[in-house]
């Protein structure tokens, strides 16, 4: 690898640098778009209005921060989300797709990132692709192809993975994709990926999630811009799929999250995608399991846990207004999660909601929602518990 | 590893295709007949079908016009999918070939032996160079087409009348949205009751209320397409002039043309 072992160059700083500079310098000049290479910019907004939301908070004061236990109302009206697509060609058969999403925008932005932003190269070998950047993990169905509020008819996402696992799961790495071809329509998606994974929670070196710390409970802040360790998480997802009938499919992550890559968290999913006629159900169940957690233990009574549980949204027409399909959905999720053998101290989720959907037109879709949520997480002091409604209205646009 | 960046040029050379003289992007209706366009186009010419419902998701959208906007020409012929529409639009700075799915001449040619003189063309934002070259041809033959450009449906009630008020026919380009739903319905309704015929892109609209609905030759229209993206592909001067394809058939309303009186060609269905 080094220079130095052909001879050709010196074995100083300098000599090992410069072929790789030269090769970082013809990989650029490569991958580098045509002049004149045109931009397209695409994207979409998300208003929400909740009409009535009333949720019992209780919990230790440092883990809720600012917000005061009893009965939370709101009332109003909120930018979820702005997102700004950039899609260019890079070469023939090679994209560069960005997403730079605000999030929570209100007085102040809550949370601007780049969502994605990866290059999408047509391999010469069958229908393969290799993406390669910050790219969305190919994890069950929901969190590629369902995430943004224009690909479902949901306002809320499924609150466990969205909230807790984190959606988008998004990742610096690859992925390689490869379809095969079945008979009668059917096809096999066989997707494999090895990005720099999840690490400890944010101001912890010896906790994957941790409930005594604000914001601690959820992963999603534990995808950081680099590595936190020499390991290489990887996993893949096979997906059998037909236009028209829909998909089903298993994946699976693994990566150590520790400095010292000894400590792991596994994560295995299943997903149905079930389409018959108008008809539309998603299911999709998700197995956590991580070691050497001393946030979770706390909680959990051990270092080593495990998380299981499931979500199902079902969709259908129920009649037109002016033309236009108003699609009523139900969804229902459970989750809980224990030390690994089981034991008590179980984190609980239960979430039902129904609504209605309906696009006015190409460009712009109107939502209602009415949701029921149950969380329950014991911590060194007292537990975490959220219960509440809530109701609400939505408009995304899209352009 | 010294060789690196040269073995690395050298396997992005072997892999890259050889450079067509000019990069065309055929746009078909449907998967179908992207299978069937793919089939008969040279392999320099990018087949895609257009799919109104993916092109809702941004994402998709966005990959879409950058594949469509780093080519030299699109080439579209796919009827009833409102493709042309969309693609003059949202392209910007490349040219957009839309193929007629019907021959237009048999409408005007229709039309010149009815009497009628002045025919309304209702059509959205995106068809006025269709429009444009119809009306060219149909000057020739003696029949005035007025434009009725809608940008946005609730438009249409209030252009419409004023059309009514001089022409003898009401001829609708294309877009799905005017063929589909209130649009067409309200359009059925005014034209019927001021006993106006309606022209229509398609034999399935005729049994909707239009009075005459022109049917392509789908088989003979691919092929033109395909032919057409394959000469510009290969370097051939882009052809303008003739994206029409002869062929097809009208259809007619036949219980209106008996109680308006209006005389229909003997071999019509």
């Amino acid at each position: 690898m080094a220079a130095g072992e052909t001879g050709a160059y010196p074995k100083t700083n300098m000599g090992r640098l410069l072929p790789r500079l030269r090769a970082a310098a013809v990989a650029a000049a490569l991958l580098a778009p045509p002049a004149g290479a045109k931009v397209a910019f695409t994207g979409y907004g998300s208003l929400i209005m909740p009409v009535d939301s009333q949720i019992q908070v209780r919990g230790p004061a440092a883990v809720l921060g600012g917000t005061p236990e009893g009965n939370l109302v709101s009332r109003g009206f909120r930018l979820d989300a702005v997102g700004l697509f950039a899609t260019t060609k890079v070469s023939e058969d090679i994209d560069f797709l960005m997403d730079l999403t605000f999030r929570n925008v209100g007085n102040t932005v809550g949370q601007t990132r780049i969502q994605y932003a990866y290059l999408d190269a047509a391999l010469p070998w069958g229908d393969a692709r290799l993406q390669a950047g910050r790219v969305n993990l190919p994890f069950n169905y929901y969190n590629s192809r369902r995430f943004y509020p224009f690909q479902r008819v949901e306002i809320s996402a499924p609150i466990f993975v969205s909230g807790i696992l984190g959606l988008p799961i998004a990742d610096a790495g690859a992925v390689l994709t490869r379809r095969f071809e079945l008979e009668s329509g059917w096809g096999l998606d066989a997707r494999a990926y090895a990005v720099n994974g999840y690490g400890s929670v944010s101001g912890s070196t010896g906790a994957l999630r941790n409930p005594s710390l604000p914001g601690g409970l959820a992963l999603s802040g534990n995808l950081g811009s680099g590595n936190n360790n020499k390991d290489i998480a990887f996993g893949g997802q096979l997906a059998v799929s037909r236009a028209g009938d829909g998909e089903v499919g298993g994946s699976y992550y693994r990566g150590a999250w520790d400095q010292q890559n000894r400590r792991i968290l596994q994560m295995a999913g299943a997903h149905l995608h079930w389409t018959p006629g108008e008809f539309d159900l998603l299911a999709e169940y998700l197995h956590l399991h991580a070691t050497g957690d001393e946030g979770m233990a706390q909680s959990l009574r051990s270092t080593a846990w495990s998380t299981h549980g499931a979500f199902m949204t079902a969709s259908h027409p129920l009649f037109t207004v002016r033309g236009r399909k108003v699609v009523g959905w139900g969804h229902v999720e459970n989750y809980h999660s224990a030390r690994a053998g089981g034991g008590s101290g179980r984190e609980v989720l239960r979430s039902y909601s129904g609504g209605a959907h309906m696009a006015v037109n190409d460009n712009v879709s109107v939502k209602g929602e009415a949701l029921y949520l149950f969380y329950a997480i014991p911590t060194t002091t007292k537990s975490i518990i959220l219960d509440g409604r809530v109701i609400q209205g939505a408009v995304v646009i899209t352009f | 590893m010294t060789r690196a960046p040269g073995l690395l040029v050298a396997a992005f050379l072997a892999l890259a295709p050889p450079a067509a003289a000019a990069k065309v992007i055929l746009i078909v209706a449907d998967r179908k007949q992207a299978a069937a366009a793919a089939a008969r186009a040279a392999k320099d010419v990018r087949v895609t079908a257009f799919d109104r419902v993916d092109l809702a998701d941004p994402i998709e959208k966005g990959r879409f016009l950058a594949s469509l906007q780093a080519s030299d020409l699109v080439v579209a012929a796919a009827a009833g999918s409102g493709a042309c529409g969309w693609l003059n639009d949202e392209v910007d700075g490349v040219p957009v070939d839309c193929i007629t799915p019907y021959d237009a001449g048999q409408v005007i040619g229709f039309a010149r032996s009815a009497g009628w003189r002045r025919v309304a063309v209702v059509h959205m934002t995106g068809y006025e160079k269709v429009f444009g070259r119809l009306r060219a041809r149909a000057r020739q033959a003696g029949v005035e087409l007025i434009p009725v450009r809608i940008e946005k449906l609730r438009e249409l009630p209030e252009a419409l009348p004023r059309a009514l008020l001089t022409s003898q026919a009401v001829w609708i380009l294309g877009s799905p949205s005017l063929t589909e739903g209130a649009a067409f319905e309200y359009l059925v309704k005014s034209t019927l009751a001021k006993r106006i015929p309606l022209i229509a892109p398609g034999g399935d609209l005729v049994a909707r209320g239009a009075f005459l609905g022109a049917e392509g030759d789908h088989a003979a229209v691919l092929q033109r397409a395909v032919d057409l993206a394959n000469a510009a592909s290969a370097g051939a001067p882009r052809d303008e002039s003739s994206p029409e394809v002869p062929g097809g058939r009208l259809v007619f309303n036949k219980v209106l043309a008996r109680r308006w009186g209006i005389p229909i060609p003997g071999d019509a269905r």
